[in-house]
């Protein structure tokens, strides 16, 4: 991501925000079971919340526009090229937290340990198979025989 | 006295001191990794203390407790990433001192303010337990809502210049604790039809996520840079940088002073928590201190007004547990459940009944915090040790580690993607400017302002007349209108500043 | 360097060897043969969890397996049954259960089943619903009240979390005598108690007299009635709500059941094991240590119980 004029990250999150605060106001009655009772009822609060939100957000995009106009620059979001390593490093939590059952904690942890190390610029070979290799056992083995936890061991074990 | 001596022979034993130093080194090892905490600690001792006596696994649980409420800030200002909740208010500036190199004095001043908060909190419990549990019972909902209220203030308080967007990520907070079954009425609510949400959002996944795996991603994208592979942190060869000299301590004394009475105070209310008291501290210690600007870009004032604050919690956390049975968090409900299978029901009863116990109890509370301090000051140059470890291999760790903490304490699959998902707002939060912070500080209120709000509106017949003819409402009212008029009217100045 | 590798990496292999042959033995047929999960719907430390861990501990001894005892929280306990509904119907998950995830969680919404989805282990022991009172009220013990409660309409308030037992027993007592309590919900029991010590509302209803014992003794909260078959030993002098001429009681059971669909020999095992727990020394010292109301009771039984109390809350709730 390159550099921005100074104002225009308030204008995106406010204009997100907004929208998003909006449309849960208009949902949140339809998501309480029953509105009877009391007069605060549980969509009360977090329509007001919405509202108080919608009403930030706006005032967050006026102060954006006001602060665009003094037409300053801002340091770019994401350092140029971090952007593949964030992405990417996002999709190996998820995946890893999506294998853990199926194909074991130590399997799937020796996995992501691996593939985090390279993300994170580790190219100390060593270093990576040791850890591969130490960590994941440790911590299933740790949680249960110290605190009697049991970790999923997946296809390959049982 | 007789009763002294003999609490003192009961604990005084090899047995007791050793668990509560296995129980201190826990709880300090548990809190400074990112993605364990103290609750998942004292959860996981507990089947353990069945088996010992009631002071023996007592004394254990209490070292977790200590230890780990202290042992979150390591991580906190090494790694800016609060290993407890209640450390989240020491990362923002314990961390900026690390950044300039300074881990070392931050760290000492950690232990330092911690043990004084300790302490403190230690001796009014000892002295002055009943008489605090009659202010404690004095405290109904319309109290609460206004305290509250008051404490909510503290997000206007820690913003700094972004008020707008510290303000929305409060209210992003609160609104974010409301899904799930609602506390009053136990209707479902923002469940989206998905079944897991109707478990709510649970905290932990909140703590892990928006505070250690957003620090993670933030650090991934560095790995473009390549100069920055190494290492996390450079520690100050200056001596001078690593340890907390007299004029340091003059400087925080003031802010210590605050902060400890105020810890205590909440500690003895149920259910409003540590990291309020360090935020509360933090906020207060701002407000007062001749260097304002400084906070947030590393002032000792902060680390000490914060740390003395979330310790000082620890101590009369146990005044409603001992006196009135009623725990104020999930560590001492926990502990309520260990003190139940040996038959001890806490209660004014057991004061008169089990005065050998509870002598016993105190005197190896005030052991606790002597020895709290001697374990701190030793395993401190491990803990700075263990930064040297490169990024390559830290951060994979820990990340493993709060998937699998997460995983352990909610036993949930669909709990650790939440916590992944905090983790991805996190990130942008911080890239957006908005305090995670505060965030937090409005999840934990969330749910205290709404149910108190509610309650009270049930008790005067929706009259809002209760909120002002009540002294101690009145006055957190007049307390909340005064913080926001002078945050108001500083932002107010600021800005004519910037125009003119 | 190399020394210290191949040590470490000759450890990590061991402890891979370590957990294959403990994984390994999982495929045998007798059961149990692995460690056997307890899901506790409630949060550590509260009185199921208590309860759950107690007795898992002597039923692990008994079956020879460790037992892992998990909270899984949230939704008022239905997270947690949920969860025990769908694992695998091997015998190797089972549920700590109580009637607030079991049975007024499905009476009062739609959490995605019903009592009957689930076999009965076995109930372990019962609570008791007791209205107590702040000590400085107009009325002493539960005829006042009520005569009281009658000429006021709406001005006696206690403290209950809603659409639990205590409510439960609470409103259907204010019902059947035709008057009207003002009902304070609270989020949970360690609110709604010092709500009435610190005489901000005149009555709790709690769920259990552990959470009063310490008080009652202490003077500061005045039990009145009881929701219960017969009085307590506890408190002797406490009148039932039956003796008063309304017929409520409410139990808060605590007790272990499966899921449907597990293989009856297994289901079988669990029974005997926790018939022979509860007979055992130990859980009868917890029993007295910790005040717990031992109540056993067989799955058929305990199955039956189920039934019974879902439609009569839901005669109750009117649902």
């Amino acid at each position: 991501m390159r550099s921005t004029r100074k104002g225009s990250r308030d204008i995106l999150s406010g204009s997100v925000l907004l929208i998003a605060s909006l449309s849960l106001y208009l949902l949140i009655p339809g998501q309480v079971e029953t509105l009877e009772g009391e007069t605060l009822t549980p969509a009360s609060m977090p329509m007001a919340i919405a509202a108080f939100i919608a009403v930030l957000s706006a005032i967050l995009i006026f102060l954006g526009i006001r602060q665009r106009r003094l037409d300053l620059q801002e340091k770019p979001l994401i350092p140029e090229g971090g952007g593949i390593y964030l992405g990417a490093t996002i999709v190996v939590m998820l995946v890893y937290v999506a294998l853990i059952s199926w194909a074991g904690y130590i399997a799937a942890t020796a996995l992501v340990l691996l593939a985090l190390a390279l993300l994170f610029g580790n190219r100390n070979w060593k270093h990576i198979l040791l850890m591969m290799l130490i960590a994941p056992p440790l911590i299933m083995l740790f949680f249960r025989y110290t605190m009697l936890v049991l970790l999923p061991q997946g296809i390959f074990f049982s | 006295m007789e009763q002294f001596f003999v609490g003192l022979d009961q604990i005084l034993q090899v047995q007791n001191i050793l668990l509560m130093v296995v129980g201190l080194i826990i709880g300090i090892v548990i809190g400074a990794i990112p993605g364990l905490n103290v609750p998942l600690a004292v959860a996981l001792a507990l089947p353990f203390t069945f088996k010992l006596a009631p002071l023996a696994g007592l004394s254990m649980l209490i070292g977790i407790y200590k230890g780990g409420t202290y042992g979150g800030s390591i991580a906190a200002i090494l790694l800016n990433v609060p290993g407890t909740p209640a450390a989240a208010a020491t990362a923002i500036d314990g961390n900026a001192l690390a950044l300039q190199g300074k881990a070392g004095k931050a760290l000492k001043l950690s232990i330092y303010a911690s043990i004084f908060g300790e302490l403190a909190s230690d001796i009014v419990l000892i002295v002055a337990a009943a008489q605090v549990a009659k202010i404690a019972l004095s405290f109904g909902p319309p109290e609460f809502f206004t305290l509250g209220l008051f404490a909510l203030t503290i997000i206007g308080l820690v913003s700094g210049t972004g008020l707008t967007r510290g303000l929305i990520a409060g209210a992003l907070g609160i609104l974010l604790s409301m899904v799930g079954i609602d506390p009053i009425e136990g209707e479902v609510r923002m469940a989206f039809g998905v079944y897991e949400l109707t478990g709510g959002l649970k905290f932990i996944a909140l703590i892990i996520g928006a505070f250690a795996i957003s620090e993670a991603l933030v650090q991934v994208e560095k790995s473009v840079l390549k100069k920055a592979v190494f290492n996390v942190l450079e520690i100050s060869k200056n001596p001078e940088d690593n340890r907390v000299s007299r004029e340091d301590f003059k400087k925080v004394l003031p802010a210590m002073l605050r902060g400890t009475p105020l810890g205590i105070f909440i500690g003895a209310i149920p259910g409003i928590g540590s990291s309020i008291a360090a935020f509360l501290s933090y906020g207060i210690a701002r407000r007062f201190s001749r260097e304002p600007e400084k906070f947030g870009s590393g002032s000792i004032e902060g680390v000490a007004a914060a740390e003395s604050a979330n310790n000082a919690v620890t101590g009369s956390t146990l005044i409603p547990l001992l006196t009135l049975g009623i725990p104020g968090d999930v560590i001492t409900a926990i502990m309520l459940g260990a003190l139940t299978v040996h038959g001890l029901i806490p209660g004014p009863t057991l004061f008169s009944q089990q005065g050998d116990f509870i002598t016993a109890l105190f005197i190896g509370m005030l052991i606790v915090t002597c020895l709290h301090f001697v374990v701190a000051m030793i395993g401190l140059p491990l803990f700075i040790r263990a930064v040297r470890v490169p990024r390559g291999v830290l951060f994979p760790l820990v990340i493993v580690v709060c998937v699998t903490g997460t995983l352990v304490a909610t036993a949930s699959i669909f709990d650790v993607f939440v916590m992944l998902g905090f983790g991805f707002l996190g990130y942008l939060m911080v890239k957006f400017g908005f305090p995670i912070a505060s965030m937090l500080i409005g999840f934990i209120l969330g749910p205290l302002v709404e149910v108190s709000l509610r309650q009270s509106m049930v008790l005067s017949d929706n009259s809002l007349d209760i909120f002002f003819t009540r002294p101690v409402p009145a006055i957190f009212l007049v307390l909340t209108a005064i913080v926001i008029i002078s945050v108001g009217w500083q932002r107010y100045k600021e800005m004519k500043q910037n125009e003119n | 360097m190399l020394n210290k590798i191949k040590k470490s990496s000759l450890l990590a292999g061991a402890a891979i060897v370590l957990a294959l042959s403990a994984a390994g033995s999982a495929i045998a047929e007798t059961y149990p043969s692995k460690p056997i999960t307890f899901v506790v719907p409630w949060g550590a430390g509260g009185r199921t969890d208590i309860v759950g861990r107690m007795v898992s501990n002597v039923i692990g001894s008994i079956l020879e397996q460790p037992i892992a005892v998990v909270n899984r929280t949230g939704g008022r306990g239905a997270i947690g049954t949920k969860y025990v509904l769908d694992a695998a119907k091997d015998g190797y998950t089972v549920l700590v259960t109580t009637p607030g995830n079991q049975i007024l969680g499905p009476v009062h919404r739609n959490v995605g089943f019903v009592p009957s989805d689930f076999r009965g282990i076995g109930r372990v022991a019962v609570g008791s619903v007791i209205l107590a009172a702040n000590k400085n009220q107009p009325f002493s013990d539960g005829k006042s009240l009520l005569e009281y409660a009658k000429a006021n309409p709406g001005k006696v308030s206690y403290s209950a979390v809603k659409n639990v037992l205590p409510w439960l027993a609470a409103e259907a007592l204010a019902g059947k005598a035709g008057l009207k309590f003002k009902h304070v919900p609270a989020k949970g029991d360690a609110e709604a108690v010092p709500m009435a010590l610190g005489g901000h509302v005149n009555l709790v209803s709690s769920s259990s007299l552990n959470s009063i014992a310490s008080h009652i003794e202490a003077g500061t909260l005045i039990p009145l009635i009881v929701f219960a078959d017969k009085r307590l030993a506890e408190l002797p002098d406490t009148p039932t709500a039956t003796e008063l001429g309304y017929a409520v009681t409410a139990s808060p059971w605590t007790g272990i059941a499966v899921a449907k669909g597990v293989p009856e020999d297994r289901i079988s095992v669990l029974r005997d094991a926790l018939k022979k727990a509860v007979e055992t020394k130990s859980i009868a010292n917890f029993a007295k240590a910790s005040k717990t109301t031992l109540s056993y009771l067989d799955g058929p039984g305990f199955e039956k119980q189920w039934d019974s109390e879902f439609s009569t809350f839901k005669e109750v709730v009117g649902k």
